[in-house]
C-alpha cells in the first residue's frame, strides 16, 4: 500500500486532479514541507536598502544599528541573490502523447513543467514557456511576476499534442533566441537523434546556460514488456511500422534503448548538463528535487 | 492407427501460422527503436524459430512411435535383445488343423510353436494357449523350456471350431501382467470357420502395441473337402426288429462337383448300408439309410464319408436307444357283433394302424371283460379297461399290484360303467386306482357343443401336440357324454370346454394309471375320426407304458455342456462319463428348480461318449455323441483384407512357418525413444529460453 507521502507525488494521483494549478501547487508545497523538516532549505539574498518603518512591519526586520546609529526605525530591504530567467522547454510532439497506464508522458511533462513554473516564480525568478514539436508552438517569455503563473498554467492547459520530434534543431532554434544566460530546462521524451540532441544542448551551455534535462519515457519504452505477435505503429509516422515478437526482440531492444539513454547522460555529462531519467512512474517530488539540489 | 497419428507432427507448424496470422496492433512511440532491434535479430530469431518448429515436430513424431511401441527387428525377431521377453504362443487346435492335410498341419504348428520357445532365452518367459482348451488348467507364463514341455507337448486336436476371441483374450491378459518387450504369436492354419468369428471388441483389453504375428501353417489351398451336415430319423419307433430309416445330408466344400463319394452306415462297427453320391458345389445332398436293429438297449454307429483326396471330418457319430416292443392288453367292455361298434375297434387299430405284428412298437391284444378274471396283467406293459362294467376284486387286485410294479393302467368309460360300483372297486379302498371319485355321468346340452378345451402339450404323454394342427384336431372334438370326476386328485392332461376333466393321471407306486372320462369309441364323442386320435392313444399307451417309443440321437457339437434332468430324487448322484479318449471325468447332479440336473462341458473329441450311473436307477440315455461343427470341414481360409478388418488396430503380420528359420532378434526401441524424447525436450526448452534471451 502506498503510503501518504507517495501517493502524494504519485504521478496517477496527480492526473485525476483537474487543476494544472493545484498539482502543481501540490507537489511544490509537498516538496518543500519536506525539505523545512530536513532543514535544507533557504536561499541566499543580498542587502538591498533602508526604508523607515511603517506600521504593519515585522519587528524582526527593523534594523537595530541604524536605529543606534540615526535614532529612526528602518526596515532592511533584500533583493534576490540572482535574477535568474529559466526557459521551460516542453515537447508537444505526438511521441508524448503515449501511456501505458493512467498517465500519458504529456501529462507527466504538464505537471513537472507547472510544478517547476510554481517553484521558480516562487522563488522570484523568472520563468519562461516554450512548446514545440518539429517546430515551435508557442514561447511566454520569461517573467518574475506571481500573476505570470496564471498565463503559463493557462498556455500549458490549452496544449495538446501532435507533429513529429525534432528536438536537435528546435534547440538550435530556441538557443538562438536567448540573451542573457539563465536556466534552460527541457521537458521531453527526446526519441530522436541522441547526437543532434546533444548539439543543441551544447549550444546553450556555449552560450553560458545551465541546462537542466528531465529526460521522459513511459515505463513500456524502457522495458518493451509485451508478448505476443505484434505490429508497432509508430504514433508520429504511420508509415512507420513492423511486426515483431516482442519476447523475441526485447533483450535487443533494451540494449538498444540503453544505448541511447546512456549516449544523451554521457553527452550531457561531458557539458555539465544536468541529465534526469524519469519514467512516468516516478513520484515528480524526485524530479523537484533534482532541480532544487541544481538550485542550491 | 499410429501411422496416422502422426499427422499430428503439422500440429506445430499449424499453430507456427495461426500465430502469424494473429497480430496484436499496438501504437507505440518507439518504433524506431523495435526496428532496429527487430533487424539485429531478425536472422538469428529466425533461424531459431525455424529449428524450434523442426524440434517440436520431432518431439510429437517420437511421442507417437513411443506410443506406438516400436520395435527393431531382424529376420522375423524370434530371440529378444535388451529387456526381458515374454511370449505367448496361441496354438489353432480346432478340427481344420487335422483335417487338412490328414494331420500334418497340426504337426507342423506344434512344430513352429516349438520353435519359437526354442528361440526364447535366460529370464524370457512363455505360454501356450490353446484356441480349444481342455481341461480346466489356466495358461499361465513360465520357462520356455516348461512351456514347451507341459503346455506344447500334450496339446492336441479337438473336434470344436478355434475361439481366438478367447485365446486371445488369455493371450492379452497374460502379457498385460508382465512388464519388458511382449510377443504374441498365433500359430493357425488360418482356417476360416475359426477366424471368421473373431471380434476384437469381444476380446476386451486388447493392447496394440503388442504386434500380433501369424504363422501360417497347412497347403494354402483348400483341399476338396466334404461332410456329414445333419442327421435325422426317419423311424416313428426305434425298436428291434423294425425297419428304421435315417436320412443324412451331405455337405461339400468344393470347386467343383465331388463324385463317386460313398457314404457309409456303420452301426455297432457293423457296415449295414452304403451309398454312392454326387455332391454338387454349394448344394447339399441327402442319403437315405434303411436298417434294422437286432437287439433293445443303446447303440452307436457313424456315417462315413469316403472319396479320393477327400478332405473334411468324415464321419458323423449318433446313437439309438431302442425299448423293447410294448403289449397292451385291451379289454373291451361292450363288443358288438359288428366290429366297428365294439368299444376297442378304433382303439386297438390306433395303437397298430398297419396291424403288422412284426414291425409295430405297439402290439395290443384284445380280450372280452369276461375273460378278465384269467389274464395275468404281468404279460403286457400297459393294460386297457374299455368300456368295463364288472370289475371283479381279484382282478382288480392283481391290476394295482401291476400298477404298483410299473405297468400302466387307461381306464376308458363309457355307457356300461356305473359309477358306484368303480367307486366302490377302484376308490375306496386303501390303495384307489381312481384319481377321484366318479360322479355322475354328464351329457353336453343339445343346444351347446362340448369341446375338447385345455391340453397340457408340456407334459410328455401330450407333447406331440404342440404341433399345432394336431392339437387344433383335438379341439375340434366334440364330446357328448361324460362322467364327472368329483375330485381330480391327480395331474389333468386335458380338459373339456367347460372345464371338466378328460384325462387324469394318477401316479401309484411305479406305475401309471389315466383316467379317459369319456369313451374309447365314438359313442360319446367323435374323437376316433379326428387325425389327433391316433398319435394321441399311441401317446397315451407309450407314456403309461412306461416310456418313449426308443430315438436317434445325433449328438451335440463339440464344445457345446452335455446336460442331464432328472427327479429332484436323484440331486446329489454322480455321472461317470467317459470320452472317446477313455478319459473319465466325474458330473454331479445339483438341484435345480425341483429337479436335479447337471453338465459335462468337456465335449472337446469327436466320438460316442459313454455316461455310466454307478448307483443306477437313472433314466437317462446311457450313450451320447459329439459331432465337430460342419463347417470346421470347409478348409478355405480367411482372405488377408478380411484378417485386417478383423484386427483393426491391432498391427499383425502373417509368415509362413518357414520363415521361422530365419530366426532373428527383436529389440524394443521405447528406452531409447523416450532418451530421445526426454533430449529432445530439454532441447525445445533450452532453445524457446534462448529465443527470448
Amino acid at each position: 500500500m502506498a503510503t501518504p507521502e507517495q501517493s502524494y507525488f504519485d504521478p496517477a494521483v496527480l492526473a485525476r486532479l483537474s487543476n494544472l494549478h493545484l498539482k502543481a501547487r501540490w507537489v511544490v508545497e509537498g516538496v518543500m514541507a519536506g525539505l523545512h523538516r530536513s532543514r535544507a532549505k533557504g536561499f541566499s539574498v543580498e542587502f538591498e536598502q533602508h526604508r523607515e518603518y511603517a506600521p504593519g512591519d515585522e519587528i524582526r526586520r527593523i534594523d537595530w544599528k541604524a536605529l543606534g546609529k540615526l535614532d529612526r526605525y528602518f526596515i532592511k530591504e533584500f533583493e534576490d541573490e540572482s535574477n535568474l530567467k529559466t526557459h521551460l522547454l516542453l515537447d508537444v510532439s505526438g511521441s508524448m502523447d503515449y501511456a501505458s497506464g493512467e498517465v500519458t508522458k504529456f501529462q507527466y511533462a504538464c505537471i513537472l513543467v507547472a510544478s517547476l513554473a510554481y517553484l521558480i516564480l516562487r522563488q522570484q525568478d523568472a520563468a519562461g514557456l516554450t512548446t514545440f514539436s518539429d517546430r515551435i508552438d508557442s514561447q511566454l517569455p520569461p517573467k518574475a511576476t506571481r500573476g505570470y503563473m496564471v498565463e503559463l498554467l493557462q498556455r500549458l492547459e490549452a496544449e495538446t499534442t501532435g507533429g513529429d520530434t525534432d528536438v536537435g534543431r528546435i534547440l538550435r532554434e530556441v538557443a538562438g533566441g536567448i540573451r542573457r544566460r539563465g536556466l534552460v530546462v527541457l521537458v521531453s521524451d527526446l526519441l530522436d537523434d541522441a547526437e543532434s540532441v546533444l548539439q543543441g544542448l551544447r549550444l546553450f551551455r556555449y552560450r553560458g546556460n545551465d541546462v537542466l534535462v528531465f529526460h521522459v519515457l513511459d515505463e513500456t519504452e524502457l522495458t518493451l514488456p509485451f508478448s505476443g505477435n505484434t505490429r508497432f505503429e509508430d504514433i508520429e509516422d504511420p508509415r512507420l511500422r513492423v511486426t515483431a515478437d516482442p519476447k523475441a526482440i526485447q533483450a535487443e531492444y533494451r540494449r538498444v534503448m540503453e544505448n541511447h539513454i546512456d549516449t544523451l547522460r554521457s553527452g550531457c555529462h561531458e557539458y555539465a548538463i544536468d541529465y534526469q531519467l524519469v519514467s512516468t512512474a516516478t513520484p515528480l517530488d524526485q524530479a523537484l528535487v533534482s532541480y532544487l539540489s541544481w538550485r542550491k | 492407427m499410429y501411422l496416422a497419428a502422426l499427422a499430428t507432427a503439422v500440429i506445430p507448424l499449424v499453430i507456427h501460422l495461426l500465430n502469424r496470422r494473429q497480430q496484436k496492433r499496438l501504437r507505440f512511440p518507439a518504433v524506431r527503436f523495435v526496428l532496429i532491434s527487430q533487424r539485429r535479430v531478425a536472422r538469428t530469431y529466425n533461424l531459431r524459430n525455424w529449428l524450434l518448429l523442426a524440434v517440436r515436430t520431432l518431439a510429437i513424431i517420437f511421442l507417437v512411435l513411443l506410443m506406438a511401441h516400436p520395435l527393431w527387428e531382424t529376420g522375423v525377431g524370434l530371440a529378444a535383445r535388451g529387456a526381458p521377453l515374454a511370449t505367448v504362443i496361441v496354438v489353432d487346435n480346432s478340427l481344420s488343423m487335422q483335417v487338412r492335410d490328414q494331420g500334418a498341419t497340426f504337426s507342423e504348428a506344434k512344430q513352429a510353436a516349438g520353435r519359437i520357445l526354442e528361440a526364447l532365452g535366460e529370464g524370457d518367459r512363455a505360454a501356450v494357449v490353446a484356441t480349444n482348451p481342455v481341461g480346466s488348467r489356466q495358461p499361465r507364463l513360465k520357462d520356455p523350456r516348461e512351456a514347451a514341455l507341459k503346455d506344447l507337448g500334450p496339446l492336441a486336436v479337438t473336434a470344436g471350431a478355434a475361439d481366438f476371441t478367447a485365446a486371445l483374450r488369455t493371450g492379452y491378459g497374460l502379457l498385460g501382467q508382465s512388464g519388458g518387450q511382449k510377443a504374441l504369436w498365433v500359430v493357425t492354419d488360418l482356417g476360416l470357420s475359426g477366424w471368421d468369428r473373431l471380434s476384437l471388441p469381444a476380446v476386451g483389453e486388447y493392447d496394440p502395441t503388442v504386434p500380433v504375428k501369424i504363422v501360417t501353417v497347412g497347403s494354402p489351398d483348400a483341399p476338396p473337402s466334404a461332410t456329414v451336415t445333419a442327421l435325422a430319423s426317419r423311424a416313428v419307433h426305434v425298436a428291434p426288429g423294425l425297419d428304421i430309416g435315417l436320412a443324412a445330408t451331405l455337405g461339400g466344400f468344393a470347386d467343383g462337383a465331388i463324385p463317386d463319394l460313398a457314404a457309409r452306415l456303420t452301426i455297432d462297427g457293423e457296415v449295414r448300408d452304403e451309398k454312392q453320391v454326387t455332391l454338387s458345389p454349394d448344394e447339399e445332398s441327402t442319403v437315405d439309410f434303411r436298417f434294422k436293429l437286432d437287439r433293445p438297449g443303446s447303440h452307436s454307429g457313424y456315417v462315413s464319408l469316403h472319396g479320393d483326396g477327400l478332405s473334411g471330418n468324415l464321419r458323423h457319430y449318433f446313437t439309438l436307444h431302442t425299448r423293447d416292443r410294448l403289449n397292451v392288453l385291451l379289454v373291451d367292455g361292450d363288443p358288438q357283433r359288428a366290429l366297428v361298434a365294439s368299444e376297442t375297434f378304433f382303439l386297438s387299430r390306433a395303437l397298430n394302424p398297419a396291424g403288422d405284428v412284426a414291425n409295430s412298437v405297439l402290439l395290443p391284444e384284445v380280450i372280452l371283460s369276461g375273460a378278465v378274471g384269467r389274464v395275468d396283467p404281468d404279460g403286457y406293459q400297459a393294460v386297457v379297461l374299455a368300456n368295463v362294467a364288472a370289475l371283479p376284486p381279484a382282478f382288480v387286485a392283481r391290476l394295482a399290484a401291476f400298477v404298483e410294479r410299473g405297468g400302466g393302467l387307461l381306464l376308458s368309460l363309457g355307457d356300461q360303467v356305473a359309477a358306484e360300483d368303480y367307486n366302490r372297486a377302484l376308490w375306496s379302498n386303501a390303495s384307489p386306482l381312481l384319481p377321484g371319485p366318479l360322479g355322475p355321468r354328464r351329457r353336453a346340452p343339445l343346444d351347446r357343443n362340448v369341446t375338447v378345451g385345455e391340453v397340457d402339450v408340456a407334459h410328455p404323454a401330450l407333447r406331440a401336440f404342440a404341433d399345432r394342427r394336431l392339437l387344433d384336431s383335438l379341439r375340434a372334438v366334440k364330446v357328448s357324454s361324460y362322467f364327472a370326476l368329483a375330485s381330480a386328485g391327480g395331474r389333468t392332461l386335458m380338459r373339456l370346454s367347460n372345464g371338466e376333466p378328460l384325462v387324469v393321471e394318477k401316479e401309484h407306486g411305479k406305475g401309471r394309471i389315466l383316467l379317459y372320462t369319456s369313451t374309447a369309441d365314438s359313442a360319446w364323442n367323435n374323437l376316433p375320426l379326428k387325425t389327433g386320435y391316433v398319435p394321441l392313444m399311441q401317446s397315451l399307451v407309450t407314456y403309461m407304458a412306461g416310456g418313449g417309443s426308443g430315438s436317434i440321437d445325433t449328438g451335440i457339437t463339440a464344445g457345446t455342456a452335455k446336460r442331464w434332468s432328472a427327479d429332484a430324487a436323484h440331486a446329489g448322484k454322480q455321472l461317470r462319463v467317459v470320452d472317446p479318449n477313455r478319459t473319465e471325468r466325474e458330473v454331479t447332479l445339483e438341484p435345480a428348480e425341483g429337479k436335479a440336473s447337471g453338465s459335462f462341458d468337456g465335449n472337446h473329441f469327436a466320438g460316442v461318449y459313454r455316461v455310466v450311473s454307478p448307483g443306477g436307477g437313472l433314466d437317462i440315455a446311457s450313450l451320447y455323441a459329439v459331432n465337430p461343427p460342419p463347417m470346421e470341414s470347409r478348409l478355405e481360409r480367411i482372405g488377408a483384407d478380411e484378417l485386417q478388418r478383423k484386427f483393426g488396430p491391432v498391427s499383425h503380420e502373417v509368415l509362413a512357418a518357414g520363415a521361422l528359420s530365419g530366426g532373428g532378434t527383436r529389440t524394443d526401441l521405447a528406452l531409447g525413444l523416450v532418451v530421445v524424447l526426454i533430449l529432445t525436450l530439454l532441447f525445445e526448452s533450452w532453445l524457446g529460453q534462448r529465443n527470448y534471451e
